[in-house]
């Protein structure tokens, strides 16, 4: 079994379709997001940051690729106040929309907006774990390329303002392809985005759209709130946590082009509850997964049998398929990456109801 | 050593700070007096102050260049300065002075601490204050909740919250809530997503509704029941305390009051739709009637009109009859002869049924099966 941590989660979306622009060039114009979402890192410092608004993934190559993460420790106390003393307002007035580490060397970045609508600003910060200070992540001197991500077909001559928006739930990289998950403001469908890097001009890229049975009789495309990625037997399967049926597992060698693909319900986590963010991590040589939620938790989710489960298609109460346990010293996590192979960072709401960086030890 | 503060507004150019260890008098105007000569004054000019990315400039007021090592810093008034970072912004050096250029437009409405430590030091400290105008901005409204209608189909997909201007973003589940008849709280009926889904400029929410409640047979809806039930009455209801992106509550609370009908599974189908020819050589509206209540933002980009060549015919568009008539003026005269609507087939009704394929579907084989049946183009014809 490799070791791998991975981070990713999405969503349902849409038929959008790929262009891309760019190829490894030191680019002239700055890079400027006109809005930050979720952010993640592939090999060797390569920081992907999405923008939405902008209908763009950029890959940027970081250059941040000294040090070791293994004794890193993150704690920041407030860090969304810290955040906003830098952007010259308040703490509500900010947004955290993400949380990624540097797997090289455990250095946090966190995608940052504040404000709303056209007087919003976004851009990445990052942070020194050992002088703790927080700097903007300058992207002006970086190497960059980018996807755009069209938006769906639309009138040309009749518009009327397209307020049409995907949101970008949550992206990783993984096996030379960037995985982008993404939901719409109108349209109600589900897909996730497989573009291969380095972006290519000519890929038109890949929609795949994932529905999943629930209790055997309907097929729903309802999206996927978080998910990971890991590999057993050289097999890489997708963990994805829906909002109606929590746990499915889709092999990713099913994720052809332009098709649908089923997964299989293997856990049911209970109710009232959304899942909120994924790690996947190896101890002691067994997988696991570490899932926040709204309502219940953290849960660590074991997976040697996520493979072989075989799928819930009868109605249950309460709780089955894998096995998972509570863990109840960890509260309010918003967000988590995993730091090093015993470490994860959390963002997490502590009972002062202020946000708070903090490292805790892989359960 | 008390540093020389002042407040002004935008209409101030610029100004000199004393650096001294006795308190100056008051900044007034655009100039501060200078009472005390024996140290160096510094003068801090904020560049382009008419306009809202104003940058500041701190030069020494003998013309002479500033201490090497010289610091200019902006803090939000209320900052602890020596706990909480300073804005973000860059310094250049110029002849004889610095500027500073703050990263983003400083936020309007708010106090900002302009610091200088000449030479680095903290006995030479100097500060203003600068108060940064508010906008003159009208209270915030909600112009129009989406599907108009009083009647909802209990499987009803969403909602459209459209505001008068730009919202807060965050946290916004805690000021939405739908009421039953009796006012109890429907517990949970949002998809409460992070990524909040807004419209670009942030004036319009979309508010989804909990799929997993919404179709039978899946687990949330088997342990929490419907959110909506067909023959009941409910109130979604928008909280006055909720914040439009200057900060300002939006005032009273909104209420949207409807009632939930049978569920609705039937795909829109556009051979149904009853299309009203205008006149040839006249620029009147083309009128289309659905088969019933569609997506009211989809409206206004899946229908286009084509020509016989199959070019796109430009005009505008209005939606009336709760989302159930559409209606087309072109900018130029209809030609006698045929066109026809081009129909995008992800085109959905207030329950997510497309024109494409149902909301949800039994089997999986029926879901492929289904987008096969598309019909993307209704022919009309001017005469």
């Amino acid at each position: 079994m490799k070791k791998n941590l991975f981070r990713l989660a999405w969503v349902l979306a849409v038929t959008a379709f790929l262009s891309f622009s760019g190829n490894g060039i030191l680019n002239a114009d700055e890079l400027e997001l006109s809005s930050a979402g979720p952010i993640a890192f592939g090999p060797e410092g390569l920081l992907l940051i999405s923008d939405p608004m902008g209908a763009t993934i950029y890959a940027v190559e970081s250059g941040d690729m000294e040090g070791s993460a293994d004794d890193v420790t993150v704690e920041v106390e407030d860090v969304r106040s810290k955040v906003a003393s830098m952007l010259g307002t308040e703490a509500e007035n900010v947004r955290i929309n993400d949380l990624a580490i540097n797997p090289i060397n455990g250095r946090p970045y966190l995608s940052v907006t504040r404000g709303s609508g056209k007087d919003a600003s976004s851009l990445i910060l990052t942070m020194d774990p050992e002088s703790k200070k927080l700097s903007e992540f300058d992207c002006s001197d970086k190497k960059f390329t980018k996807a755009v991500l069209s938006n769906a077909a639309e009138s040309k001559k009749t518009r009327w303002g397209n307020q049409r928006m995907q949101a970008i739930t949550d992206m990783a990289f993984m096996d030379e392809k960037v995985y982008v998950a993404g939901l719409s403001n109108e349209e109600f469908a589900s897909n996730l985005r497989s573009i291969p890097y380095p972006f290519q001009k000519s890929d038109a890229g890949t929609s795949i759209e994932i529905f999943h049975g629930a209790h055997g009789k309907f097929e729903t495309r309802s999206p996927i709130r978080t998910f990971a990625a890991f590999e057993d037997d050289d097999d890489t399967t997708l963990l994805a946590a829906y909002t109606c049926t929590p746990l499915v597992r889709i092999p990713l060698g099913d994720l052809k082009p332009e098709t649908k693909v089923r997964g299989t319900t293997i856990a049911e986590l209970g109710n009232r509850n959304r899942p909120l963010d994924m790690v996947v991590y190896t101890k002691d040589e067994k997988n696991f997964a570490l899932m926040a939620n709204s309502h219940r938790g953290v849960m660590k989710i074991d997976l040697a049998t996520a493979t072989t489960q075989e799928a819930i298609t009868e109605r249950i109460g309460g709780t089955s398929g894998v096995p998972y346990e509570t863990i109840k010293d960890l509260k309010g996590v918003m967000q988590l990456d995993g730091l090093n192979s015993t470490h994860a960072v959390v963002l997490m709401r502590g009972d002062d109801k202020k946000e708070h960086l903090k490292t805790i030890t892989l359960p | 050593m008390k540093a020389l503060t002042s407040r002004f507004g935008m209409q101030g150019f610029f100004f000199r700070v004393i650096l001294s260890a006795v308190v100056m008098t008051s900044v007034c105007g655009g100039f501060a007096s200078s009472l005390n000569a024996t140290v160096q004054e510094l003068v801090i000019e904020f560049v382009d102050a008419d306009k809202l990315d104003f940058r500041i400039r701190v030069r020494a007021a003998d013309g002479k260049k500033l201490p090497a090592k010289t610091t200019v810093n902006l803090w939000l008034d209320g900052s602890d300065q020596k706990s909480d970072p300073s804005v973000l912004g860059k310094i250049t050096s110029e002849e004889n002075s610095l500027l500073f250029t703050p990263r983003f437009p400083l936020q309007r409405g708010k106090s900002f601490n302009v610091v200088v430590l000449p030479g680095g030091k903290e006995s030479a400290k100097a500060s203003v204050t600068l108060d940064v105008p508010a906008k003159e901005t009208k209270p915030t409204e909600v112009e129009e909740i989406y599907p108009s209608s009083d009647k909802v189909p209990e499987n009803l997909l969403r909602f459209y919250v459209q505001f008068s201007a730009p919202m807060r973003q965050g946290d916004i589940y805690k000021h939405l809530q739908i009421l039953k008849e009796d006012g109890t709280p429907v517990v949970l009926p949002f998809l409460e997503i992070e990524q909040e889904l807004w419209s670009r400029d942030s004036t319009r929410l979309t508010l989804l509704l909990d799929p997993g409640r919404i179709k039978r047979g899946l687990k949330p809806r088997e342990d929490m029941g419907p959110i909506l039930v067909s023959g009941c009455r409910y109130s979604l209801v928008i909280d006055g305390k909720w914040k439009d992106a200057n900060g300002n509550p939006i005032g009273d609370d909104v209420e949207k009051k409807f009632l939930a009908t049978d569920e609705d599974h039937v795909q829109p189908n556009p051979l149904k739709w009853k299309v009203v020819s205008p006149k040839p050589d006249s620029k009147d509206a083309l009128t289309v009637t659905f088969d019933g209540p569609l997506d009211w933002s989809m409206l206004f980009r899946s229908i286009i009109v084509m020509s016989s060549e199959g070019s796109e015919v430009a005009g505008s568009i209005s939606v009336s009859e709760n989302e159930s008539t559409w209606t087309f003026t072109p900018e130029q005269a209809w030609n006698a002869g045929g066109y026809s609507l081009s129909i995008d087939p992800n085109l959905e009704d207030a329950a997510g049924n497309s024109v494409g394929r149902q909301f949800d579907v039994d089997v999986f084989e029926k879901t492929e099966a289904s987008d096969k049946a598309i019909p993307r183009s209704v022919p009309f014809t001017i005469k």
